[in-house]
């Protein structure tokens, strides 16, 4: 099996040496562009497996060149922005990017998001959904681009990185009990935030934050399995 | 003058001031001087002019044969008295108050009026008042007189003060009016002064006197300089805010592959530190805090302020939450994440135990952020605060950032009309109180 082949863009020239380095170093093979053209040039030469992309780039920006790709392709995003800002990755997010990199990241984070995006293309299909849409189940809205869910009367209500990847791997298998052990599964596959906390733990903070006061949390512990979603959940 | 600037009056003060004691002396120059004067030294001369007139005119007409009365009578009247013969007593005039004490110094001093029976009345008291009255003659018949020219002295005083004073009064009044009306403008730029570098630069209307406008127009000038000036270097800052991102990143990328762990690592805090300072800088220079573009939006703060304590608990922190578990506002939803989580912050960099606990009551949502570390004394609570500042304690030391933090919560309490309160906390250490108005 060959390594992962990736394609970074950035317009630094140490940042972008650095960078492949350090993927090279964690057996990707690295090709870099410093301009769209040049990445382009380099997509035709041979496909990527993994788009590393820098939002501010001279010319043609990132975001223009997401968009662009997504036209014709599935191939796995991730933005780099030295913004940080929230904006800027939600815009990305929406546009079909699978993560986002703020800048400055460190080499551990980078190799741990790209390790989870590949992953996740290769277990999940149709990939690029993971991210995408909004999940709506028992009046409750969850958008996933933004990573914020709603309550019935409309309030934002703000969850821990893990607890709303669990939440959403609830959704994803609504009214279908899910084992302890799958959820762990599903929780490595993701990298939310570096949190090693029990799936029960997170499972009654979601409790305590999805109740209402006429209602309990729509999740289900089935005794010695796991848990359950237990309202339908629609996908938009 | 000094006086009153010691006293601290106002311009408007000083000026009315200055007024009333001109118009007080004035009226009182003209009392005491002229009215109470003459009528005190003049007053006895006169009765005895008076009765002395009155005593040979009596004894003048009382020697003339009946017939011939009248002529004596008017032979008597001087420019000054005017004698009338009369068969029997004609009564005065209704308002005419009888003068007593001047018939007492009349007959003091010519005790030979007493058995004349002296009436002396003041007939039409007011600006025209005269001494009148009449004697009686060994006959039975009177002679009656009037004194022409006793008015001014005879007019009560009390009166003629008063009559003084009022439109003295209106005087002092109207102009007093008219002053505060002309200092006016001054008033608002005075106010403007003061509120300069708190809100936004607003011009001050130029009006009024030449001089004030004169002053009010450099005032506005130079707001607009301080403004453009604030704008560069505010900009300037920012831009090199965002510049030093990127070699921070290729810092961060570098540090990695240093070999010794323990060198990477406290590399790693200084980037960390670095980066948290840049965030701040550009967050506070940023417009977004005074006027964030972000809508307001229903939020529930008791879960941002559970899952903030969450992931700090999932970092290893001893951290936990008291509160409601629900209680929805409406805020800018960022902006009180980005509060809550500086005093998280804070509270976690100096304390070992923090506890997040949210009270409400009917007008306000508290958020108290309680840590055991050193606290900040009472008298460096107000200035840890402002922007850049620097407390020279304990808990100044080793602290990263540039101690925009707080100032940062504070203007996000205000653009939501609430407060930033610091305290002593229940553990020990400082409390930070976020206030709110509730929805």
């Amino acid at each position: 099996m060959t390594p992962p082949n990736i394609l970074m863009v950035e317009d630094d020239p140490p940042i972008r040496t650095l960078t492949a380095r350090a993927l090279q170093e964690h057996g990707y093979i690295v090709r870099t562009a410093g301009t769209a053209p040049q990445m382009w040039d380099a997509l035709r030469a041979a496909p990527a497996d993994l788009l590393l992309l820098d939002i501010m780039l001279p010319g043609t920006s990132g975001i223009d060149i997401c968009r662009e790709v997504r036209r014709t392709s599935n191939i796995p995003i991730i933005f780099m922005s030295a913004k940080g800002t929230e904006t800027d990755r939600i815009i990305g997010l929406e546009l079909g990017a699978d993560d986002y990199l703020a800048k400055p990241f460190g080499v551990r984070e980078m190799v741990a998001r790209v390790r989870a995006v590949l992953r996740r293309h290769a277990v999940e299909r149709p990939p690029a959904d993971r991210e995408r849409g909004i999940i709506r189940f028992g009046g409750w809205t969850a958008d996933l681009p933004r990573r914020q869910l709603l309550s019935p009367e409309g309030a934002a209500i703000e969850l821990t990185g893990a607890e709303f990847d669990l939440l959403v791997s609830l959704c994803d298998n609504a009214q279908r009990v899910i084992a302890r052990e799958r959820l762990i599964e599903l929780s490595r596959t993701r990298l939310g935030d570096s949190s090693d906390r029990s799936i029960d733990v997170l499972i009654s903070r979601l409790r305590r934050k999805l109740s209402t006061s006429d209602k309990p949390a729509p999740i289900a512990t089935v005794r010695g399995i796991g848990y359950m979603l237990n309202v339908p959940a629609e996908r938009f | 003058m000094s006086l009153f600037e010691r006293r601290g009056f106002g311009l408007f003060g000083q000026i009315v001031a200055i007024l009333c004691a001109v118009v007080l002396l004035e009226s009182v120059a003209s009392i005491f001087l002229y009215e109470r004067a003459s009528q005190f030294s003049i007053n006895g001369d006169k009765a005895r002019r008076l009765a002395e007139h009155l005593v040979l005119s009596g004894k003048l007409i009382e020697e003339a044969p009946r017939s011939q009365r009248d002529t004596v009578a008017s032979e008597l009247t001087t420019t000054r008295y005017h004698l009338v013969w009369q068969e029997r007593l004609v009564n005065p005039p209704p308002v005419s108050p009888k003068l007593n004490q001047i018939t007492r110094q009349i007959l003091d001093w010519e005790p030979e009026i007493r058995e004349r029976d002296l009436r002396l009345y003041l007939q039409s008291p007011g600006l025209h008042s005269t001494i009148s009255g009449a004697i009686r003659l060994n006959d039975g018949s009177w002679v009656s007189f009037s004194a022409r020219d006793h008015i001014r002295q005879l007019d009560l005083t009390l009166g003629r003060s008063l009559q003084t004073l009022i439109p003295a009064i209106a005087l002092v009044l109207l102009a007093s009016l008219l002053i505060r009306h002309t200092l006016r403008p001054l008033r608002d730029l005075t106010r403007a002064t003061e509120t300069i570098g708190k809100r936004d630069f607003t011009d001050v209307p130029v009006r009024g006197p030449a001089e004030v406008r004169k002053v009010i127009s450099a005032f506005n000038e130079m707001q607009h300089r301080i403004s453009a000036m604030i704008a560069d270097r505010t900009q300037a800052l920012a831009a090199v805010g965002h510049d030093f991102r990127t070699p921070l990143a290729r810092l961060r990328l570098r540090a990695e592959s240093v070999r010794d762990p323990l060198a990477g690592r406290d590399m790693e805090q200084d980037i960390g530190e670095m980066e948290r300072m840049i965030d701040s800088l550009l967050a506070y220079l940023s417009g977004d805090i005074d006027n964030p573009t972000e809508p307001v939006a229903l939020t529930d703060v008791a879960v941002m302020c559970a899952t903030a304590v969450d992931e700090a608990s999932d970092l290893g922190h001893r951290v936990r939450y008291v509160g409601p578990d629900h209680l929805v506002l409406s805020v800018h939803r960022i902006a009180i994440k980005r509060a809550v989580r500086n005093l998280l912050g804070n509270a976690l960099r100096f304390g070992s135990e923090v506890e997040i606990r949210m009270r409400n009551s009917e007008r306000w949502v508290e958020i108290e952020i309680a840590d055991d570390g050193p606290g900040i004394p009472r008298h460096l609570r107000e200035e840890a605060i402002q922007p850049f500042a620097r407390l020279d304690s304990a808990r100044a030391r080793d602290t990263g950032g540039f101690g925009l933090g707080l100032s940062i919560v504070d203007r996000i309490a205000h653009i939501h009309g609430g407060t930033l309160e610091l305290g002593e906390s229940h553990l020990g250490g400082l409390a930070a109180r976020l206030r709110l108005p509730a929805a």
